[in-house]
């Protein structure tokens, strides 16, 4: 598809970036004297007026608007389902999970999707999985007698994450999008660097480690166990293999990992914010608006709960606008 | 009719076609951009209009030299001029800086105009600065008018003479 082809969604996006939260918005959100008070300053600001609802209700229905937004305005199905296809893993997860713990599947459902929830329980019931699109029925197939013949949930969760991220670097490939691109290899360097510090942590062989990570981003699979069970060198060979934002979190807090990782999709993100072509700016005006999203999301749990309001401001992401 | 009146029609199509695929991509291109902005805010219309509008000029540029290229060979008044290879040759070639500048500037104001309504949807105020920097690129599209109108001209005066 020629980049030309996303004028109409690129300049949609940049009338819809005025309405983002801007550092100020948030910064009166934060200061704010009660949830209420947030939920008022957000529905000035355009969100959903959900009051009453949970945190999580006004974050979904704000997503939706988003996801809605995007798809109704790319031309091309293939950057929308870029974006969406993780939770086709997500949600195969929880469907055999749900379906074996005999809750129901339906309310496990992550959206956007791309393959309908409805085929996942179906096959996962009637244990046949050529209904699957090709991208998931092998992975669902090997999933499931996993989960069913070795009574493993470790190994489940394995196998669908590795083709899920095997996955997405695919898709973001028929999408055309260098960013996407960039934004998958950075989340599946972060991952394994978490796999392979769970699996010291937790007393894992090296074996297992190895089998877990996805290989997939800028980290040697190898070296990266090495590493992590030697306890010595991590930073150095995560500097080494072209991802020096991140060196200095190779030890750090899983949390302030996942912050940093955060903020540098964010980073990566507003280099595009000028484009005026192309799907690149399409994922990135998505990313910008999921870290917005994200940020509410903290403020909102931290106003529920109490947190003072510096503890909030450091737990901030960087923001797009 | 002459080889040399067919060369010199030719140079008038080019001329016409040029700059007007080029306005029709770039009006079309600009457009879709206007209508993503409108779609949000219907207030910044005529804002974006102007914009759309801009990359249009080259199609009338190019029309205006087949026009003024047809009656000066005498076609329009249907008693068209005995033109030798060589005096067609010439009329095709002053046709030439209309039909290829009028393509590319086309095609490259309308990169500029897509950028000004970025400008439009997000500044709305600064609307007179990126019609501007579209506007910029369109002088080359006057130029290659003018080159092209005189030597035309000079062509004719000199068979005439």
């Amino acid at each position: 598809m020629r980049e030309t082809e996303y004028t109409y969604a690129v300049a949609r996006i940049r009338a819809n970036e005025q309405k983002m939260l801007s550092k100020s918005d948030l910064d009166l959100l934060i200061s704010s004297d009660s949830y209420d008070a947030a939920l008022r300053i957000l529905s000035d600001k355009g969100w959903p007026d959900a009051a009453g609802g949970s945190v999580y209700d006004i974050c979904e229905l704000e997503m939706k608007k988003t996801r809605d937004f995007i798809a109704e305005s790319v031309p091309d199905i293939k950057v929308f389902n870029a974006l969406a296809v993780g939770n086709d893993f997500a949600n195969l997860k929880s469907v055999l999970k749900a379906f074996f713990s005999d809750y129901d599947p339906e309310k496990y459902i992550t959206c956007p999707y791309v393959c309908e929830p409805s085929l996942i329980i179906e096959a996962i019931r009637d244990g046949d999985f050529s209904s699957l699109p090709d991208y998931l029925s092998g992975c669902a197939d090997e999933a499931y007698h996993a989960y069913t013949d070795n009574q493993s949930g470790q190994l489940t969760e394995i196998i669908i994450d590795r083709a899920c991220v095997n996955t997405k670097f695919r898709f973001a490939a028929m999408a055309e999008s260098a960013l996407l691109n960039e934004i998958n290899t950075l989340t599946a360097a972060v991952s394994d660097i978490k796999i392979a510090r769970r699996s010291v942590s937790t007393g894992k062989s090296r074996e297992f480690c190895l089998a877990a990570l996805s290989g997939c981003g800028a980290l040697d699979p190898q070296t990266l166990t090495d590493c992590a069970f030697e306890g010595k060198g991590l930073a150095e060979f995560i500097e080494g293999s072209g991802l020096p934002e991140l060196s200095e979190y190779a030890d750090a807090d899983f949390t302030l990992l996942e912050m940093r990782c955060d903020n540098l999709i964010t980073e990566k993100a507003k280099n595009y914010k000028h484009e005026i072509y192309g799907a690149d700016a399409v994922v990135a005006y998505y990313y910008g608006k999921s870290a917005e999203i994200r940020n509410v999301r903290i403020i909102l749990s931290a106003k529920l709960s109490g947190v003072p309001k510096d503890i909030i401001s450091e737990r901030m992401r960087e923001i797009y606008v | 009719m002459s080889f040399g009146i067919m060369l010199a029609i030719l140079g008038g199509v080019l001329a016409a076609v040029g700059g007007g695929v080029g306005s029709a991509i770039g009006v079309g291109r600009v457009g879709r951009a206007a209508a993503g902005v409108v779609t949000e805010d219907p207030s910044k219309f005529g804002k974006v209009l102007i914009l759309e509008i801009l990359p249009g000029t080259q199609g009338l540029y190019g029309f205006l030299i087949a026009f003024l290229l047809l009656t000066q060979i005498g076609v329009m008044g249907g008693s068209p001029l005995q033109l030798t290879a060589a005096q067609g040759l010439l009329y095709f070639a002053a046709c030439l800086p209309m039909a290829v500048c009028g393509l590319v500037s086309a095609l490259h104001q309308a990169n500029a105009a897509v950028a000004g309504v970025s400008i439009v949807a997000k500044r709305p105020e600064e609307s007179g600065k990126a019609i501007i920097f579209a506007a910029m690129v369109e002088t080359y599209a006057v130029l290659a008018l003018l080159i092209s109108i005189l030597a035309m001209f000079n062509i004719t005066a000199s068979i005439n003479a």
